[in-house]
């Protein structure tokens, strides 16, 4: 008899004393609003935890050269050569994350109309081709490179043969209201690393520059995935070697996404279990019928139910 | 005057539903790595359900405050449930 009680939590049932057809108790609208204020409870203790002691949730630590170590086995699984330290690419990253953060944007092109390659001819670095890959928030450095590899743009940043030499920041920071991690990638060929019959032929031409297409996508400032710049190819040729130059960060509260995801996951699912149930239980009772309303809740928890297992760590642009 | 409206009036409402959603399955889907986009599909989506609940139950004379709370609560943990994950 109890065990049968405690099934009314779960699926939906009948009282022969009121003859009356109610839904599983844990579906009702107490038991819906416990729901929130769980999910209150925990998006102001995840908010109190990292404002005093953000340690709590895990830290990890990852610099420059492990990224551009990944980038490098990413490029030998393909044939490629791997790519050198600069620590004039390495200087325009580390000039672009602080102008990043200072600013406060999250964008190739800076609010005031400042490109990636201001950045790298500002350092001294003459280019035939540069790119840039942008990352943040990510808690891990085989994060950051899987997901420039899943995005068709950034991957192909990654594999241009036609790129040399590479430069890494990894900071801390605040940027757009968000305390996190954000990762610089550039790339070069210098003018220099270019064979002599190959630069001859380049000569004609002018250097050229790339930013991922999402760049476009989101609405930035600028409205080309790959730009042509303007540069004096016969100036002075800066093709510093490979340096030691490696930036390190912290990520604080690393572990609080896993930690969110399943905690989400499991909720909304058992919501969503409980309305799946409930149309099973009516679509075999006769006497029962579906309520309209069960099947647009199922619908949305659905739809959540897949953003939340699609979620990813961490954004690249 | 309660009069129950008919089962194809339920499937087409339902079908419209369910369309909106499936387009925002793929939003979410080609936004990854962008989690402000996705939540900002999300949050579109919960709108959308929001709305098509009161219009819906309107049509079909069943609305009542006890349904649309209903609504706002489901609506609400999905827009919490996104916030934590996206957002925080």
């Amino acid at each position: 008899m109890s065990a049968k009680k405690f099934a009314h939590h779960f699926i939906p049932h009948h009282h022969p004393e009121t003859d009356e057809h109610h839904r599983a108790h844990a579906l009702s609208h107490g038991a819906l609003l416990g729901y929130v204020l769980v999910f209150c409870l925990t998006i102001g203790g995840f908010y109190f935890v990292r404002t005093t002691a953000p340690q709590i949730l895990g830290t990890a630590q990852y610099t420059a050269e492990q990224i551009i170590e990944l980038t490098n086995v990413k490029r030998a699984e393909e044939g490629l050569s791997p790519l050198k330290q600069n620590s004039l690419l390495a200087a325009a990253a580390a000039a672009k994350s602080v102008d990043m953060h200072s600013n406060n944007y999250w964008a190739h092109y800076s609010p005031q109309g400042k490109s990636p390659w201001n950045f790298i001819s500002s350092v001294g670095y003459r280019y035939i081709y540069a790119g840039e890959n942008l990352a943040r928030d990510f808690a891990d450095p085989q994060a950051v490179v899987n997901a420039w590899m899943a995005s068709s743009t950034h991957r192909s940043n990654v594999l241009d043969k036609n790129f040399k030499e590479i430069g890494v920041s990894v900071s801390n920071g605040s940027l757009t209201g968000t305390e996190g991690v954000l990762v610089v990638q550039m790339f070069g060929s210098a003018v220099s690393a270019v064979p002599t019959e190959s630069a001859s032929s380049q000569e004609a031409s002018e250097p050229l520059a790339q930013v991922p297409a999402e760049t476009e996508a989101q609405g930035e400032s600028t409205s080309e995935n790959s730009e042509v710049k303007s540069q004096d190819l016969t100036e002075s040729q800066n093709s510093a070697t490979s340096s030691t130059d490696s930036e390190s960060a912290t990520v604080l509260a690393s572990r609080q996404f896993s930690i969110s995801k399943f905690m989400s996951l499991a909720l909304v699912g058992f919501v969503f279990m409980l309305f799946a149930i409930e149309v099973a239980v009516a679509s075999k009772k006769s006497h029962l019928s579906v309520r309209s309303s069960t099947l647009a809740h199922l619908g949305l928890l659905g739809l959540v139910l897949f953003a939340l297992w699609y979620a990813v760590q961490g954004s690249v642009i | 005057m309660n009069k129950r409206p008919n089962k194809s009036f339920d499937n087409i409402w339902h079908f419209v539903l369910y369309l909106g959603f499936a387009i925002g399955l793929v939003g979410i889907y080609f936004s990854k790595f962008d989690a402000r986009r996705q939540f900002t599909v999300l949050l579109l989506m919960i709108a959308y359900y929001l709305i098509w609940g009161f219009v819906f139950h309107h049509l079909r004379r069943d609305a009542t405050r006890w349904l649309m709370f209903e609504y706002l609560l489901i609506g609400l943990i999905g827009l919490l449930a996104g916030f934590l994950i996206f957002l925080l």
